[in-house]
């Protein structure tokens, strides 16, 4: 089809959010910096927040999943950020104790 | 003329939009340089809120806009300046994770690829979508209402079924405020360096006991007679069940029956209360060994129990007077070990207990 | 507030969340920096736990006309599902939480500083998991997972000084943000499909169309399934996505490995119910929040229309009273036994999905805690493997589900059973090597060699938890374990000849064989602490049997005994929990 005339569906729709989806997996796998694997995270989350936002849509199909698509989304994007906010006050707890010579106290808790 | 009627501007966008997400989330799988990635996470994240906007969501759309690209990813791009030193900035992936990452990620993609183009309810055409009346379309309001667990949207659905589906969320938007109290709580105490990091296990392992210490000659003999008394208690309560029908049809002569009435609700109390009671006094044994070996705690234990049994037997139906009487026995020995236990030299027993 | 309201059926999560504003309220006065949290968290705990056995009643009906038996209601407009199941599970979680907390208090992790927010955290959790058992939506099922997530994630990161409880606490926060942003993809994938997100809708939906799919929808709905079992998985620690499992363990103290172990688990078992029994069965007629309450203050004739009034909004609630509506029930009772017959693929399906989870869950965590020399990475695959057991329970859960309702209540209550004397076994456990971390410092098996000689009753107690957790059978383990396998067997002999006959007796062999394996493991722990000679080179400690930490353990250990003594009144308590399943 011709997508410059044709109107969008919702697979289209779910065609980017899967390609969101995938990169985001992907980038999870095989990055080294804790930072980057959160990126990863926040990819895969967008991916799911735009198949909501297709399945809740009007303007793409007449039988939809409604309203719950858009608040579904907007709980995820709070939950994301809250989820942030923890993963990194995580990594950055990690990356003081792993960067700074703190050696001493952690061999005498050893557990 | 006729070529740029036939332009669909609604999917024009849409690819633009869809092209630059996918684009740059790909930019930022594959850039090894976590600065890069940050930038161009935000460049993608801000395309999809373009695809909300096409899709009609213009409310999801402006808070993925101010709540993600303004706050979360601000947050992250914050998280990446702190640990910007040169040797984590850039990381190279081992060459064989990304074969492996890119097969797995390619399959995946195709699958879901050829799932989504296969549903014929997703590939549905919506002609008329520029005949969608304006009031239908906008749908802030209507988010609003179902914030506050009323949904207004698709009043005339006409499927039962369908229609039982459409819940409020008055719950999640209510609790999912506790959900970020609490996270705060939590990234709080994890950036917080602790002030005494001493004091976390006990100091120093715990001072081995003084070898030299002795026990008072009363309190032994009290714990003693305690002990005994106690243990007496426990099997006469233990022996009430058993024995209560064969005192009724008086086997053992009158004397013995005119002392077992001189209590007279053994009669009547019931069968768990005796347990109860029994099990209690056992429990006191164990306490006056605790006390025995030096544990404080044995001794707030023999203080409870009373209470315990006086509650039990005033759930048993017993008279008020011997419950008094009851915990008075109960607690004056007690009384008298903790006054034992806190005079005489220095340090006294108690001070040596733990 | 009426009996029946909503609200009435939350106050338990209500009372969570006062408790844990107290907390922070009260440290915002100068005197309130003396307070310890435990003094807090603790009486808010019991009163939470109080609602939740209390309101539920579930042994009786003491309000007439069936308004506490806990029959199923959807309370906040289908959220959530408030039935005996849900009670069961809140109050064994609560009154584990109570648990926990003087185990705590008497460890002395955290401290005086540290409470508030732990405690804090504890119950944000415990809030979460409390959803999780009661989640009736895909997105509670979400948030719920999110809700105890990522205090967890913080709980193991606890130490926050070290090394390893840091890198455990960034793994875990890493392994679970991507498992659930991998579950939010496979919910969207199946609301998507089926147009809504509540499960009993889902279901019906499910029903309706199951017979016309094409291969894509096929298709989309198996890889939704798919992904969503991949958070669940994560959760309930089940192969292959157990690997975080081991290194949070050791990483994190004890304390909250007890916590994680048992409660975390709980509410990961009691949402994978709701998951798959919510998908793949037609749920049993639900009443409506507030309406029995007002059926016993009318008349008669009107109280059967209102007792039967499906409509949800309460906009609606108040309409479509006529007495002809009272016949409606039956009507959808007839229809929901075709609907049910139709969702048999989708009962299939993730019955045989949970089946496999189990079978590799349990063999490989009962294998790969053989080489262990840390009590904790042991303790660790331990309950790896017993989430396989319990797991086997959802299985003939689901297989019996449309079978038979009544054998598939007696695997319900087998799950139940066998969580409640799992809270035990494990709580004892963990506390056991918390008191021993405190007094020698150390937590290799090697270090407890000849344990017996230094505080005997804590070795017996650790020894009668460790029989427990294998099975034996006068303990409370066997109970547990033998129900699991009665209602397999149980599930073989009425399914004999079919597919799911034959998998339900591969689960019942391969669990009776893991029984055997496992025997070792654990004896050798006995035997280290019993007749090793103690190690020479061990650091001088004093651990004494009677002291708070010995009487705390002797309280945990004692109802792995008293089962043996009281058997009935578990499996009374389980049974009733459930009846309102189905």
């Amino acid at each position: 089809m011709n997508p410059f005339t044709e109107p969008i569906t919702v697979s289209h729709y779910l065609i980017a959010g899967a390609v969101l989806f995938v990169t985001g997996a992907v980038c999870m796998a095989t990055k080294r910096n804790a930072l980057g694997v959160l990126m990863g995270i926040e990819l895969v989350l967008n991916g799911a927040n735009l198949n909501f936002v297709a399945f809740g849509s009007k303007f793409l199909r007449k039988e939809t999943l409604g309203l719950d698509g858009d608040l579904i989304a907007l709980f995820v994007i709070v939950l994301a950020a809250a989820e942030a906010a923890v993963a990194l006050a995580i990594a950055l707890n990690f990356y003081n104790n792993h960067a700074t010579i703190d050696v001493d106290q952690a061999d005498e808790l050893k557990g | 003329m006729m070529l740029l009627a036939a332009i669909n501007v609604h999917s024009c966008l849409f690819v633009l939009f869809a092209l630059l997400a996918c684009g740059f989330a790909i930019a930022v799988a594959s850039t090894n340089n976590v600065v890069r990635m940050a930038f161009y996470l935000t460049l993608s994240l801000g395309a999809t809120s373009g695809l909300f906007f096409l899709a009609g969501s213009e409310f999801v759309g402006s808070m993925q806009l101010m709540i993600y690209v303004g706050g979360t990813l601000v947050l992250l791009i914050f998280g990446v300046m702190l640990t910007a030193q040169s040797r984590f900035v850039s990381m190279q992936t081992h060459a064989g994770e990304w074969v492996l990452g890119l097969m797995v990620g390619a399959s995946l993609l195709g699958l879901l690829v050829v799932a989504s183009l296969g549903v014929e309810d997703w590939q549905q055409k919506r002609t008329d979508s520029t005949s969608i009346p304006l009031l239908d379309a906008h749908n802030s309001t209507a988010t609003g209402l179902a914030f506050s667990g009323v949904r207004v949207d698709q009043l005339d659905q006409q499927d039962p079924v369908l229609r039982a589906g459409m819940s409020g969320y008055l719950l999640p938007f209510v609790i999912v405020s506790m959900h970020l109290l609490v996270v705060l709580i939590g990234a709080g105490y994890m950036a917080r360096t602790k002030r005494m990091s001493t004091s976390r296990l006990p100091a120093r392992p715990i001072a081995a006991p003084r070898p030299d210490r002795q026990r008072n000659v009363l309190v032994t003999a009290l714990v003693g007679i305690g002990m005994v008394i106690n243990l007496v208690a426990a099997i006469k309560m233990f022996s009430v069940v058993p024995l209560r029908p064969l005192i009724a049809e008086n086997k053992f002569g009158p004397a013995v029956s005119k002392i077992w009435h001189l209590i007279p609700p053994l009669d009547t109390a019931p069968q768990w209360a005796f347990v109860f009671l029994g099990m209690l006094f056992l429990a006191n044994v164990l306490l006056l060994v605790v006390v025995w070996n030096w544990q404080k705690w044995g001794v707030i234990g023999l203080v409870v129990v009373p209470l315990l049994q006086a509650w039990v037997m005033s759930q048993g139906g017993f008279r008020a007077m011997d419950i008094g009487g009851n915990l008075a026995i109960g607690l004056l020995p007690v009384v008298l070990i903790i006054a034992l236990l806190c005079t005489g030299k220095r340090p006294t027993m108690w001070e040596q207990m733990e | 507030m009426t009996a029946d309201s909503s609200l009435a059926a939350f106050l338990p999560e209500l009372v969570l969340c006062a408790t844990i504003l107290a907390m922070l309220f009260v440290r915002l006065f100068s005197l309130g920096k003396y307070v310890n949290a435990f003094y807090i968290a603790l009486p808010g705990t019991l009163v939470a736990l109080y609602f939740a056995a209390s309101t539920g009643g579930m042994l009786g009906d003491a309000g007439g006309a069936g308004m506490h038996s806990g029959e199923r209601m959807e309370i906040f407009t289908g959220m959530l599902v408030y039935d005996s199941f849900s009670v069961f599970i809140r109050a064994a979680l609560l009154l584990f939480v109570v648990l926990f907390l003087f185990f705590t208090k008497i460890s002395g992790i955290p401290d005086h500083d540290d409470g508030p927010d732990i405690y804090s955290l504890v119950l944000g959790a415990t809030l979460g998991m409390c959803l999780m058992a009661t989640a009736n939506h895909l997105l509670m099922v979400f948030l719920a997972v999110e809700m105890a997530s990522v205090p967890s994630y913080v709980l193991a990161g606890l130490m926050k000084g070290r090394r390893k409880a840091s890198e455990a606490a960034l793994k875990y926060a890493v392994y679970g943000a991507g498992a659930a942003g991998v579950m939010l993809y496979g919910i969207s994938l199946l609301a998507g499909l089926l147009n809504t997100a509540h499960l009993p809708t889902m279901a019906v939906v499910l029903s309706e169309k199951i017979h016309t799919l094409g291969a894509s929808e096929q298709l989309v709905l198996v890889f939704g399934a798919l992904l969503i079992s991949v958070g669940i998985a994560f959760k309930l620690s089940a192969v292959p996505f157990h690997f975080w499992c081991p290194d949070v363990f050791e990483g994190a103290t004890a304390e909250v490995n007890a916590f994680l172990s048992v409660a975390s688990k709980a509410a990961a078992l009691a949402l994978l119910v709701r998951v798959v029994l919510g998908l793949g069965m037609i749920a049993p007629h639900s009443h409506v929040p507030g309406a029995r309450t007002a059926a016993l203050s009318k008349p008669a004739v009107e109280k059967t229309a209102a007792v039967f009034n499906v409509a949800h909004e309460p906009a609606r609630a108040g309409e479509n009273h006529s007495p002809s509506d009272a016949k409606k029930p039956h009507v959808v009772a007839a229809a929901g036994h075709d609907a049910t017959a139709a969702l048999l693929p989708v009962r299939d399906f993730t019955g045989k999905l949970i089946a496999l989870f189990a079978v590799l869950t349990c063999t490989f965590g009962n294998l790969a805690a053989y080489g262990q020399t840390n009590i904790k990475r042991l303790l660790a695959y331990s309950t790896i493997a017993h989430a396989g057991y319990m797991m086997m329970a959802v299985a003939a859960l689901i297989a019996l589900a449309g079978v038979n309702t009544a054998s598939a209540r007696e695997a319900a209550a087998a799950l139940g059973i066998y969580v409640g004397v799992y809270l035990f076994m494990n709580l004892g456990a963990f506390a056991v090597v918390a008191f021993l971390r405190n007094a020698m410092r150390s937590e290799e098996i090697t270090d407890y060699a000849g344990l017996i000689r230094r505080c005997p009753l804590t070795v017996i107690c650790f020894a009668a938890i460790l029989f427990s957790l294998i099975g034996l059978p006068p303990l409370a383990g066997f109970y547990g374990k033998f129900a699991i396998f009665a209602s397999l067997a149980d599930g073989y002999s009425l399914l004999k000849g079919s597919g799911t006959g034959f998998y339900l007796m591969l689960l019942l062999v391969v669990g009776g064989i893991n029984t055997a394996i496992s025997l070792f493991y654990y004896l050798r722990v006995v035997k280290v602490m019993t007749i090793d000679p103690e190690p020479r080179d061990r650091q001088p400690f004093t651990f004494s049997d009677v002291s708070l930490a010995g009487a705390y353990l002797w309280l945990i250990t004692l109802p792995t005994f008293a089962i043996m003594i009281y058997p009935s009144g578990l499996t009374a308590l389980a049974r009733a929990a459930a009846e309102h399943l189905f």
